[in-house]
């Protein structure tokens, strides 16, 4: 499965989701849940990748691509909230795209 | 040395004429309605071995890297996988507009791993009703819409296509609103063009100016709402619309002689200058591709202008609107096209060139 690479903004998404809401009462139930589904990975998508994004100007500030160690404490101490996973989503993310062996 | 070979922006290949719905206002040059310039259209379709061997000559002799595979219905072609690997194989991104009929999810699946970047559905109202009626086919409405939500689910991007009429032109803002709910990346807002088989429906279908207009306000505030980008393909005379008015949306017209240029070709070989077009350049098997678009027939088409725009300093951009309409509908290329026929009346005069 690819990203989608023109990901509709977050507010776009809700707007999405709330409109879908509002005018499936006549549609089908099985394609207004995959309707659903699609808008909820998205969003899903869209934290990840903000979270990535925000780890990623952290540590091009702070740290030096060789220090994996201290990656995860300087973005906590910037007290940013992420989830766990998607902590590690964007940490796996962010070597990938650095080219650095874990 | 330079590439001679002709650049094409996209090269719309129509892969079959079987179509598994009657939309009225279907402008498919083959049908009996259209009445083009070489008598009746050539009918059928190439087999596999042809229509791949037709491709690969089409590719070698242009500079594209971009295909519209359109019909009738694509998926009616049981070889459609076979012709998109080979369009993989040759780097080419591919468009594919459908009805949505027959996009199940696995066939959704299988089409975007096979290089369909794009797919171009039809949302002809957010009513079941008038979708239905719109496309000739009960039961069109529920498939397009499940085709979308399975094309957003798996990652992959459609564009919602609305054709203007008199019949669903209340319905637009409902109609962007759905197609936005349901992940469209964009809305190309049609107004209807006449040319086969809606040569039989002007009355009920064509719309009127103050209906166009109407349609144009709407679609406009539209894109503030939804930040849905919103284009108008189809010519719509400036001297009828004052299109300035409409400033969120993206207005195209004709493309023939220029880079955007929408040749077409079907699978029996015949290249024609756009797709609403009967004027066949000439078989694409018989001849190069660059002799058929470097062709007395070509400039012909090109420069085909009605009289009364002559005078026009937009006559170079605006062109009089579709010519292809006009030729379907009265034989000549530079006759008024049916939208600028009917309201010629109502066309405000613009400053001259001269």
């Amino acid at each position: 499965m690819g990203l989608p690479l023109e990901h509709a903004p977050r507010r776009d998404l809700l707007q999405q989701a709330d409109v879908l809401s509002r005018i499936s009462a006549d549609l089908d139930p099985e394609t207004v849940a995959k309707a659903q589904a699609a808008i909820a990975q998205d969003i899903a998508f869209f934290e990840t990748f903000e979270t990535f994004s925000t780890f990623k100007t952290v540590t091009t500030l702070t740290v030096r691509p060789s220090n994996h160690a201290q990656l995860h404490g300087d973005y906590e101490a910037g007290n940013l909230k992420a989830s766990p996973e998607a902590l590690e989503a964007a940490r796996l993310l962010t070597l990938l795209f650095a080219g650095t062996p874990d | 040395m330079s590439d001679k070979r002709p650049y094409l922006q996209t090269l719309i290949f129509e892969v079959t004429q079987r179509c598994n719905h009657t939309c009225p206002h279907c402008y498919n040059v083959w049908h009996a309605e259209s009445r083009g310039p070489q008598g009746p259209y050539p009918r059928g379709e190439s087999d596999t071995r042809r229509t791949l061997a037709l491709l690969n000559k089409a590719l070698n002799e242009t500079r594209c890297d971009h295909v519209t595979l359109t019909g009738g219905e694509p998926l009616l072609r049981s070889d459609l996988t076979q012709i998109l690997d080979l369009l993989a194989e040759r780097n080419v991104r591919v468009t594919l507009i459908s009805n949505g009929r027959l996009l199940t999810d696995q066939t959704v699946v299988d089409l975007i791993e096979r290089g369909v970047t794009l797919f171009e559905l039809p949302l002809l109202s957010h009513r079941r009703q008038m979708h239905d009626r719109l496309s000739g086919s009960p039961g069109a409405f529920d498939a397009v819409l499940a085709a979308m939500a399975s094309i957003r689910y798996h990652q992959g991007r459609f564009v919602s296509v609305f054709v203007g009429t008199r019949l669903n032109g209340a319905d637009l803002h409902d109609t962007i609103q759905m197609a936005f709910a349901f992940g469209a990346s964009g809305l190309m807002l049609n107004r209807m063009n006449v040319g086969g088989r809606g040569c039989a429906h002007v009355d009920e279908l064509l719309p009127s100016v103050a209906e166009v207009r109407a349609m144009l306000a709407v679609a406009n505030a539209a894109v503030d709402e939804f930040r849905l980008g919103i284009s108008c393909s189809i010519a719509i005379q400036p001297c009828l619309i004052d299109i300035g008015a409409y400033p969120n949306l993206q207005f195209g017209f004709c493309g023939a002689g220029t880079e955007r240029a929408y040749f077409t070709l079907d699978s029996l070989g015949n290249l024609r200058p756009c797709n609403h077009t009967p004027t066949i350049l000439g078989n694409l098997f018989e001849e190069s591709f660059a002799d058929l678009v470097f062709s007395e027939r070509m400039t012909s088409f090109v420069e085909a202008a009605p009289d009364l725009c002559r005078p026009c300093k937009l006559r170079d951009t605006c062109r009089g609107g579709c010519k292809a309409a006009a030729e379907v509908c009265h034989g000549s290329l530079t006759a008024p096209e049916p939208f600028l026929q009917r309201n010629l009346p109502l066309a405000r005069p613009l400053a001259s060139d001269r």
